[in-house]
């Protein structure tokens, strides 16, 4: 019986406090306050990130027509943009510019610029955030958005 | 010993002084939720999810045999226990985008695994989901001030401006111009708005949905308010959820509300919301016309 009120205890209990971990989480590194279980829907937009991919090839820059990408590319970058949504800046989009690079063996760099839009509620205006994250063939697999 | 008494306190007020109501009533919420949880998962699987189509068969079988056994007497208590693995399973497969209905079914579903055979403990775990339910209505009221977009109404107004299903609940008390102006904003623009809007009911309503959330949860903690707050719960949860048509989490809720409310309306409630699932169930599936509703309404 002890054992049994403990586990319920500790049910309700990590219910109850989960949501304080998921807000610092979020408004730590954006992502949606919908996702990760704290119940917290409807209580502020979450509108999707928009992302453009740019590469660097002989002719110069160029944005990357997602569409002339392979299937299974394109879902990686559809399935990208979900969990960026969802984790904010935890999902980091190295695997991203590594593929784009495998799979588009001209390029010589590709940017990957993520647009994150929240509803500041001071203004109750708008407000973006635009990282840009550029990997370099050869370079760093993983680097710090600019 | 002192922890003891604490939390002797915390069970026996949302407890039931009757064990054998205490089973009926896991035995109505039990059965409601696995039919969810099955019917969830055949409109995943019937849906365009991007999920594993040999993971949703296989988890919708496993919910779908626990399901019966809690119409079995026998078998009843080992019902949740049979179908937490196949949510576990879910869960690690739909991270990070997982839906909060899905993590309140598994919530519920672990709580109700604890219950035995005996009903020895019906009142603890019955205890556990009322708390489970009064915690999450007010958790998400306290998300709803803590994000600062209900005092002004701000979150709403957004909504009207996006022509979002939830808006129509509360869009038609501004005039029109206020709608146009709303719906004139590029939401992907940074700078755009004000999303504000200066019509009293309307800022009234929004405030009423946060005060709604804080308030109900206590009421249904204390016997005298209980009744009240339980009817004024589902009729409020029903009017948000059916505004933003999320028939799966308005039945979901309600049923989980129901655990404060008598017996004999609890029966009734389950078994309208049986049958609402088979229905559903059947949609999905194709057997009965109206799976372009399954999909029109957000129900999972």
């Amino acid at each position: 019986m002890t054992a049994k009120r403990n586990a319920v205890v500790g049910i309700v209990l990590a219910v109850a406090l989960w949501p304080l971990g998921q807000h610092w989480l979020v408004t730590r590194y954006g992502g949606d306050p919908w996702k990760l279980g704290a119940f917290a829907m409807y209580a502020t937009p979450n509108l999707p990130v928009l992302m453009a991919v740019v590469g660097t090839g002989p002719t110069g820059m160029a944005v990357i027509d997602e569409t002339t990408l392979p299937a299974w590319a394109q879902q990686r970058l559809d399935r990208f943009r979900v969990e960026r949504l969802a984790l904010g800046t935890l999902r980091d989009p190295a695997d991203i510019g590594r593929m784009l690079l495998t799979v588009r063996p001209d390029l010589t760099s590709v940017d990957v610029l993520i647009q994150r839009t929240i509803l500041d509620p001071r203004t109750a205006r708008m407000a973006v955030a635009t990282p840009r994250y550029v990997y370099e063939r050869g370079g760093p697999t993983s680097v710090e958005p600019r | 010993m002192r922890r003891d008494g604490w939390l002797a306190t915390a069970i026996a007020l949302a407890g039931d002084l009757s064990p054998d109501t205490a089973t009926t009533r896991l035995r109505l919420e039990r059965q409601v939720l696995l039919a969810w949880g099955t019917v969830r998962t055949i409109v995943w699987a019937t849906l365009d999810t991007p999920l594993d189509a040999t993971l949703l068969v296989v988890t919708a079988i496993v919910l779908a045999t626990a399901l019966a056994l809690a119409f079995t007497p026998r078998f009843e208590a080992i019902a949740s226990r049979l179908a937490l693995p196949a949510l576990l399973v879910q869960l690690a497969a739909t991270l990070p985008v997982t839906p909060n209905h899905f993590f309140l079914e598994l919530y519920a579903t672990m709580i109700l695994a604890l219950a035995d055979r005996e009903g020895e403990d019906a009142g603890l775990v019955l205890a556990g989901l009322r708390w489970l339910t009064v915690i999450v209505l007010f958790v998400t009221g306290c998300q709803k001030l803590a994000w600062g977009h209900y005092v002004h109404g701000d979150f709403l107004a957004f909504m009207v401006g996006r022509g979002d299903r939830f808006a129509d609940l509360f869009a038609w008390v501004l005039p029109a111009t206020e709608i146009a102006r709303l719906q004139s904003y590029d939401p992907f623009r940074g700078g755009s708005g004000p999303y504000r809007v200066t019509a009293p009911a309307f800022v009234l309503m929004s405030n009423a949905v946060w005060i709604a959330e804080l308030v109900l949860p206590a009421a249904l903690l204390v016997p005298r308010t209980r009744a009240a707050a339980t009817a004024l719960a589902v009729v409020f949860v029903l009017a948000v959820q059916l505004g933003a048509r999320e028939m799966g989490f308005a039945i979901l809720f309600a049923n989980l509300l129901m655990a404060f409310a008598p017996v004999a309306a609890s029966r009734i409630v389950a078994t309208v919301s049986l049958a609402m699932l088979a229905v559903v169930g059947g949609m999905a599936v194709g057997v009965v016309p109206g799976g372009a509703l399954v999909r029109a309404w957000h129900l999972w």
